[in-house]
């Protein structure tokens, strides 16, 4: 167990600029408490701030109007909707300090594709919490023969997976708690691992962490593979069949991956079919289950042992 | 000799104020050809490196034409004031140019930067076809007029040296 130390990375700022001026007193007090994760807008309704355990609704500041919505997009989008469209086709934009904005609106569909996300009703404003350390007690169980053993980190949404990712990355990357530094590569797929700006991480994912950000997993890894050469890849939230294949793939080509999914089950996980096919071939992964009570988190392997003490 | 150098001075003069007047109309031409280039190299910029606005303004001001409009607008932009208010300030350097010309440039800042990236290429374009069709006009119009200013201030000038002498 290790209890949770929240990073100081003076994200107030960048929020403050792209809130409502009206609303920037008011949501600065609370940011100055401990637990906000999210701050949230919708058009029409008050804006709520979301902390760990409970929510706060500003109804008496009145309820955000369409305009105001309007300008808190062109301030995301620094005044160029285009330049962000790739991310707002994802429904997210990062902004400096790995701020991570998620946006819900009209999505135009093509092709069975998303082409935009069009007339905007609803921002969440995520507060980074870069945890550094969270994940250095647990970095031995992730060792295997002197090497990072490729692993599936699972849990519940909420629960801490990308923020433990990115310190694993870290601690993988910079040789702490492991026999030596790796070559590591971070597949970020939502730029939520390294909150990149520019191609440039903003959150700390470690020296030797080379990272590809805001391309499909399946695109992200082959080339990482090809052009960086990495020893551990780390990515985030697996989903998709070609996820599935793409780290099959990588752990075929014998670089370890750390992957996270969403999932309460690790039995569900052990039997899908991919996982199946790569026992089979003999590359078992390991599987883990990451649990959270209040700042302390923990994780439990198949047999149901928890690692690094008890909940 | 007072009357030989009176009539040098007045030809000078007629001279002078028909290479003022020249320069008068060629300014607003340049004017033209400078945010023509500019908006070329944004529309680059735009279809090849999605460069947000601020990113533009920052390298015009660098390497650009009209290096004082982008650094008025970067500086206005960087200090979080909107396209709208930053327009409005730096549009008072760009001088010399006529009120449609104006205009279309005007329409195409105050939306600037709504749209995704087909929208604003498609804006790009329309803003400087505009523009091209301004200066191709005003080419036309520009080398009968300085040769009209420039014949007429050198014979003016002939003429009034000779009536002193």
């Amino acid at each position: 167990m290790y209890g949770l130390k929240r990073a100081e990375n003076g994200t107030a700022e960048y929020i403050m600029r792209v809130i409502p001026h009206r609303l920037c007193e008011i949501i600065d007090r609370y940011m100055q408490m401990p637990g906000l994760e999210e701050i949230r807008f919708r058009v029409n309704r008050p804006a709520q701030l979301q902390f760990q355990n409970k929510d706060v609704i500003l109804s008496q500041y009145g309820a955000i109007t369409p305009d105001e919505i309007i300008a808190m997009l062109h301030a995301v989008c620094m005044n160029s909707v285009y330049a962000v469209q790739n991310e707002l086709r994802m429904g997210f934009v990062t902004l400096p300090g790995g701020i991570r904005i998620g946006l819900s609106g009209k999505p135009i569909m093509f092709s069975n594709e998303i082409k935009n996300l069009t007339s905007i009703q609803s921002f969440n404003i995520r507060i980074p919490h870069e945890i550094k350390g969270c994940a250095e007690p647990f970095v031995n169980t992730f060792i295997d023969k002197d090497l990072p053993a490729s692993s599936i980190i699972a849990s519940r949404p909420g629960v801490g997976k990308t923020t433990f990712l990115r310190d694993l990355a870290r601690c993988f990357s910079n040789g702490i708690g492991t026999p030596r530094a790796y070559k590591t590569a971070l597949a970020d797929e939502r730029n939520e691992l390294s909150g990149s700006v520019d191609a440039v991480p903003m959150l700390d994912v470690g020296m030797r962490t080379d990272v590809m950000s805001l391309i499909p997993k399946s695109i992200a890894m082959p080339m990482l593979i090809r052009s960086m050469s990495p020893e551990l890849m780390i990515t985030d939230e697996l989903m998709t069949e070609a996820d599935f294949n793409a780290v099959s793939d990588a752990v075929g080509r014998g670089i370890s991956v750390i992957a996270s999914i969403h999932s309460g089950d690790l039995t569900a996980i052990r039997n899908m079919k991919w996982i199946k096919a790569m026992d089979e071939r003999g590359s078992r992964i390991k599987l883990f289950m990451l649990t959270r009570a209040f700042d302390r988190i923990g994780l439990i392997d198949e047999e149901g042992s928890i690692i690094c003490g008890s909940l | 000799m007072w009357k030989l150098i009176a009539g040098v001075f007045l030809f000078l003069i007629s001279y002078g104020i028909g290479w003022l007047m020249c320069g008068r109309l060629s300014y607003e031409f340049n004017m033209l050809s400078g945010i023509s280039a500019d908006l070329k190299t944004m529309h680059s910029a735009v279809k090849y490196e999605r460069k947000s606005l601020l990113e533009l303004t920052t390298m015009l001001a660098d390497r650009g034409e009209l290096t004082e409009f982008w650094h008025e607008m970067s500086i206005r932009l960087e200090a979080d004031c909107g396209v709208m208010a930053a327009w409005g300030f730096a549009s008072k350097l760009l001088k010399g140019l006529n009120e449609k010309d104006m205009d279309t440039i005007d329409a195409f800042f105050m939306n600037f930067g709504k749209g995704g990236a087909e929208t604003e290429l498609g804006r790009f374009e329309l803003v400087l076809e505009s523009i091209g069709e301004s200066q191709g006009k005003l080419k036309a119009e520009y080398s009968d007029r300085i040769k009209l200013i420039k014949t007429l201030s050198v014979l003016s000038g002939i003429a009034f040296a000779l009536l002193i002498l």
